[in-house]
């Protein structure tokens, strides 16, 4: 169970260890570094979007992202992409987008955390 | 690479551009013993169908060359009704549901699915399409046994190694199919593409040996020029071109 706050979804983190340990060796370590990789295009391709006003790739951008976080189990990160995906083309889209990337640096450090270097 | 585990024999082809799920349902669907082959794009699965088949299907909606919508009609349209399609998707409002299943899908799982959740959902597609997997292949004169790993030739047993038994059952499931190479080192040897396919050619050319695989056997394990391999009757080797 995650609490409602939780950054990292402890089912799913439990799930990677016992994976990682078992029948999938390395697995959290590519995952780990497939999401930073992925996740920071993605974070700054809804930038660029946002810059030239195509609400279409912003909102592409954020449900793509809003899929890599549900599967990897960061929950805040997946609910700000929803609100982003929501909120576009308005003027509060801006503002998701600021909390998009906080919580990407926030899942992305509490996978570190949870999975070392 | 992954350790030994069982393995099922089941082939799911896993229709997902983003990299993050694609790993995480991969990894989740192998630890529970089944083959995963991933494809980025629509196309790429098109054309693993054009070559060889796999048991069950699962697709995402947005892709980068089109829906996963209008891959499953293209699907339906050109191989029927019998491959089982499961979407796995984060599009979640009614519509969208509603229309992935009117074009044939078996089932919808908005994402993210739950471990427990997707592999009881992959069991029921499976189970509804075919049959439970058999403990044994009957395909005269063989007779493998899948709990005891043994096979048999005309009531004769033949020792094989394990990779040799893995491979000899990966192929007479897919009796007729052509398997590639990287399929064979994917699903059996539990590897990647960059491993040397000559690996692959000496257990086969071993099975031909120890399973006398020639016209008399009634079995031909023929190598297809740039896609693999094909284990099929003799008879159907004779009226299907190479």
């Amino acid at each position: 169970m995650s609490t409602p706050d939780a950054t990292l979804d402890a089912e799913t983190i439990a799930l990677l260890r016992r994976m990682d340990a078992t029948s999938q060796p390395g697995i959290v370590l590519r995952l780990r570094d497939t999401f930073a990789t992925t996740g920071l295009a993605l974070v700054d391709g809804m930038r660029d979007a946002l810059g030239s006003r195509d609400n279409a790739a912003f909102a592409r951008h954020a449900h793509s992202l809003k899929g890599a976080a549900g599967a990897i189990g960061a929950l805040r990160l997946r609910d700000a992409c929803a609100e982003a995906e929501r909120l576009v083309p308005s003027a509060d889209a801006s503002a998701a987008l600021v909390r998009v990337a906080s919580e990407f640096e926030r899942a992305r450090g509490a996978l570190e955390h949870a999975f070392g270097g | 690479m992954s350790m030994n585990r069982t393995r099922l024999g089941i082939t799911i082809g896993l229709v997902e551009d983003d990299p993050v799920t694609a790993q995480m349902v991969a990894a989740q669907l192998s630890d529970a013993g089944y083959d995963v082959q991933v494809y980025p794009t629509a196309k790429a699965f098109k054309r693993r169908l054009g070559t060889e088949s796999v048991d069950l299907a699962i697709l995402d909606w947005t892709l980068p060359d089109g829906t996963g919508l209008e891959l499953l009609q293209q699907m339906r349209a050109e191989l029927g009704a019998e491959l089982p399609v499961i979407f796995l998707t984060a599009r979640e409002s009614p519509a969208d549901v509603v229309a992935g299943l009117d074009a044939g899908a078996d089932d919808y799982i908005v994402k993210p699915a739950r471990n427990v959740e997707l592999l009881a959902r992959v069991r029921s597609a499976l189970r509804r399409r075919g049959p439970a997997a058999p403990e044994e292949l009957d395909s005269a004169p063989f007779v493998v046994d899948l709990r005891r790993r043994t096979v048999s030739r005309d009531g004769a047993d033949i020792r094989l190694n394990d990779r040799e038994f893995d491979l000899f059952a990966y192929l007479l499931r897919r009796a007729g199919r052509i398997v590639s190479r990287d399929s064979l080192l994917s699903s059996v040897w539990n590897t990647g593409p960059g491993v040397s396919t000559r690996t692959v050619d000496t257990y086969v050319w071993r099975l031909r040996k120890k399973l006398g695989l020639t016209a008399d056997s009634g079995w031909q394990l023929v190598a297809v020029y740039q896609h693999g391999y094909r284990l099929a009757r003799t008879s159907d080797e004779a009226t299907e071109p190479a």
